[in-house]
């Protein structure tokens, strides 16, 4: 499921992952650290929200 | 001037600034920058390009070192109103080395003011001058995704940034000097209006520099905060603002055309008043649409009143309800008011603006063609007692 960030609209796929972070293709936005940060914006994971 | 032993200020104050980026300061600002003297001389941040301030900036530098020793030049910050100064530096400086986060390094590409000379430097890593350490911190979104603070650990100074600023030029700089109370305002008038919408971030960033024992915040903009009182109340302020934690007041923010919504605007004033809510009044073509933010911090409860034209509301509140839809307050309850003349289709536009604005809305709003009777101002005033006020008082 793709989640989208409320502060820049970065979409995580979790089918891209993110590669800037080490975060390998295939990763759930829930199995991202808690550390993760959106990759655009630096906003933290409570910044983002599922996209339907 | 010496804020500690071999730690100076050397920004500038600019006096005359009213408006930044359209928040309206009341007294100017300043643009901070500190030389930290060490085996390895490091200057802290900038100031804005403008060819006064940064000839001010070098002179005092000039004063304290000459501007080729110095090393390091952190840019904790791209914004211009910090960066705008690096490329006279590094002129200054052939052998200086720009030490930035990785979004400054793009930030400071993307405006063309990267210099060859730069290393990005990582979340908390460390690095000595000689007998000191200073230690970064990646803070994305307090204010911008490239913000990073610096710390210098054996004095124990915040070098903040945006974080903890205000935009308050005075000749002193401590926020003890200037008058706490002063201060205190205007961070709160800074935070409101600059790092509202960063709560999350803003928590986070506070979390990472809980372990630190801070004897001095040295912000980018404004008075520094040394007494450990004053660093705790601010620290406090900013944990409560991040949270979003509602004040205690209602607040009626409303415009006018012929009177008859500020009708509605002071009948539910003198209602809530009168209820024992703590409540005020707020015409956004007669103040300053920058108070607005900080007043809300204040506030657990927002009227929004506005006039019908063209089958818009009012331009003036139209203004006002994008600008705080920027901010993106929460925890906030929210109703409407206003006043109409033929067609009130757009009090749904109102509605949704303030929804849109992340405000709570309690309840469908009040609307009366042209002015209110005195049938109508009962009705309000009812619909005040019965459904509104126990929602407020909740």
């Amino acid at each position: 499921m793709k989640y989208k960030c409320k502060v820049c609209e970065y979409i995580y796929d979790p089918a891209v992952g993110d590669s800037t972070q080490g975060i390998n293709p295939g990763t759930d936005f829930e199995a991202l650290p808690d550390d993760w940060l959106c990759p655009e914006c630096g906003a933290p994971k409570e910044e983002f929200e599922l996209i339907n | 001037m010496k804020i500690a032993k071999n730690i100076y200020s050397v920004g500038v104050v600019d006096w005359n600034l009213t408006d930044f980026h359209g928040y309206h300061t009341s007294g100017g600002t300043t643009y901070n920058a500190y030389l930290l003297i060490d085996n390895k001389i490091t200057l802290v941040d900038t100031v804005k390009n403008s060819c006064t301030f940064v000839s001010r900036m070098i002179n005092n530098l000039s004063s304290i070192i000459p501007v080729e020793k110095i090393d390091y030049v952190v840019s904790n910050h791209a914004e211009k109103d910090h960066s705008g100064a690096i490329i006279n530096i590094m002129e200054k400086a052939p052998n200086a080395v720009l030490l930035c986060s990785p979004h400054g390094k793009e930030n400071l590409e993307k405006y063309g003011i990267l210099p060859a000379k730069y290393r990005v430097v990582g979340n908390t890593e460390e690095l000595s001058t000689g007998t000191k350490t200073l230690k970064f911190f990646h803070t994305p979104l307090v204010h911008w995704p490239d913000s990073m603070v610096t710390y210098l650990k054996e004095e124990n100074i915040l070098f903040s940034n945006d974080g903890f600023g205000q935009h308050y030029g005075k000749s002193c700089m401590f926020a003890d000097e200037a008058g706490i109370d002063i201060v205190l305002k205007e961070a709160a008038k800074y935070y409101a209006n600059i790092l509202t919408p960063y709560g999350t971030s803003i928590i986070k960033a506070l979390d990472a520099l809980k372990g630190l024992d801070i004897k001095m915040i040295a912000p980018a903009h404004g008075m520094i905060w040394r007494r450990k009182q004053d660093i705790e109340l601010i620290i406090s302020d900013y944990t409560k603002w991040a949270k979003h934690t509602p004040g205690d007041k209602a607040l009626i923010v409303y415009d006018t055309m012929w009177g008859s919504t500020e009708i509605l605007a002071d009948t539910c004033y003198q209602q809530l008043s009168g209820s024992g809510i703590k409540t005020e009044l707020f015409n956004v073509s007669k103040r300053d649409i920058s108070d607005i933010p900080t007043e809300i911090l204040d506030a657990k409860f927002i009227v929004f009143a506005s006039p019908i034209l063209h089958n818009q509301i009012l331009p003036t509140m139209g203004k006002v309800l994008v600008y705080l839809s920027g901010l993106k307050f929460s925890n906030r309850k929210a109703w409407c008011t206003g006043s109409y003349g033929w067609a009130k289709n757009a009090f749904e536009k109102l509605e949704g603006f303030v929804q849109n604005a992340s405000f709570d809305l309690i309840a469908p709003g009040f609307y009366v063609k042209f002015k209110p009777t005195d049938k109508e101002i009962e009705e309000l005033k009812n619909k005040l007692t019965e459904e509104i006020i126990p929602r407020i008082k909740e």
